[in-house]
């Protein structure tokens, strides 16, 4: 009879043993869930913000804005153009005459370029000439 | 043929509903008020025999304790077994017969023993002329009028094992609770496990940096190429404006914006 007894006792003690370990699941998984959305939408914030700096980093670093004076000074000198080029305390100016009908392309591709530009002027010097000067910053 | 002795509880008549403690006999049932309904079968109703048989689990010694109940009388079909020290009580009864003495206000799922599992309880007196007591272990009925003992009704049921009348399937055996458990256990310390890995492998990963710059940094930088992409986009836009309007001189600048003639 006793050992009869001490199998009911453990049935009885089963349902509390069951709802402790589902509470103990419940909340486990409850506090774990919220650890887990918390830390992706901080990962996800991490990641918009790094992706966001990389792309803005490939434009106006220091880095990629050398890279850009290069492909100016190469494009100039593919349009037979000689600037001259003064430097001056973290700033760089490009001098140079471009003829009527090289003008809308060089300025063009000037523009689009990645350069960090300070100071722009132009000059019509004659009717077929235009006088640049641009200064570009480091 | 019904006798009633009542003992001190009240019944509850006005309901409809009377509990009481039905002793069951095979020439009359015996009702005695208690706060449970309960109903007790006389030994003139089952045959019982203990026996310690080669089996660990209540539902393989049921299969041998039809040999052990060998003797009894072939209308007795119906067997209950139950573990009882190191052995099994093995009880054996006519189940038609037991519910046409059962009466019909009793409710079906009333806890039903057979006396033999007061035999730690025994000698009890069962009504004025009868007791009942053990001989060997064995419950019986004596016809003694002048011994005073305690009555049926005192009877302890809570100290009692199952009912006869509740399967033993139904109940949850210790070893069946244990892997329930340890079920339990491992469905959850997987799924926490599994949670906790996704936790980690989402912190570790965060932390991963492949520009090794600190987030405070990599804010600071951004601010500042975003005010440059925002000036330059300006100046290139004014740039571009002042051009497609056939100037003579133009000067722009970062800062002031742009002026021409």
């Amino acid at each position: 009879m006793q050992k009869r007894g001490a199998v009911l006792n453990r049935t009885e003690f089963l349902a509390p043993v069951a709802a402790l370990i589902l509470l103990v699941w419940a909340g486990g998984a409850f506090y774990l869930n919220n650890e887990i959305s918390k830390t992706r939408k901080e990962y996800l914030k991490k990641e918009e913000t790094t992706a966001r700096y990389e792309a803005l980093k490939a434009l106006w670093s220091e880095e990629a804005n050398k890279k850009a004076l290069k492909q100016m000074e190469t494009m100039l000198r593919m349009y037979g153009i000689k600037p001259e080029v003064e430097s001056k305390k973290g700033k760089r100016s490009y001098t140079f005459s471009v003829k009527a009908p090289q003008a809308d392309r060089v300025l063009k591709k000037l523009l689009n370029s990645n350069i960090r530009i300070g100071r722009f002027t132009a000059k019509k010097i004659s009717e077929d000439t235009l006088k640049v000067h641009v200064e570009v910053l480091r | 043929m019904i006798y009633r002795y009542f003992s001190g509880f009240t019944n509850d008549i006005g309901s409809g509903k009377e509990l009481a403690l039905y002793y069951i006999r095979e020439n009359g049932t015996i009702i005695k008020d208690t706060p449970a309904e309960t109903v007790v079968l006389s030994p003139s109703l089952y045959w019982y025999a203990h026996a310690d048989l080669p089996a660990r689990s209540v539902a393989k010694a049921k299969k041998l304790a039809d040999s052990v109940l060998a003797s009894r009388p072939s209308s007795y079909t119906s067997i209950h077994v139950e573990k009882r020290g190191n052995g099994f009580d093995c009880y054996a009864f006519d189940e038609n017969r037991v519910e046409s003495l059962i009466p019909d206000s009793v409710a079906k799922t009333a806890p039903r023993y057979f006396l033999q599992q007061f035999s730690d309880q025994m000698p009890l007196r069962i009504d004025d002329t009868l007791i009942a007591d053990t001989i060997n272990g064995i419950c019986i009925e004596i016809h003694e009028e002048s011994r005073s003992i305690p009555s049926l009704d005192s009877i302890d049921i809570k100290s009692l094992a199952k009912p006869f009348n509740k399967s033993t399937s139904k109940s949850v055996s210790s070893w069946m609770a244990a892997l329930f458990v340890v079920l339990l256990l491992t469905a959850a310390g997987t799924d926490l496990a599994l949670r906790y890995q996704t936790l980690n492998a989402l912190k570790q990963k965060s932390a991963a940096n492949d520009s090794r710059k600190t987030m405070y940094e990599i804010k600071a930088l951004s601010k500042k190429y975003r005010k440059i992409d925002s000036e330059q986009k300006r100046l290139r836009s004014a740039i571009k404006k002042a051009l497609d309007s056939h100037m003579k001189l133009l000067e722009c600048d970062a800062k002031k914006g742009c002026s021409f003639e």
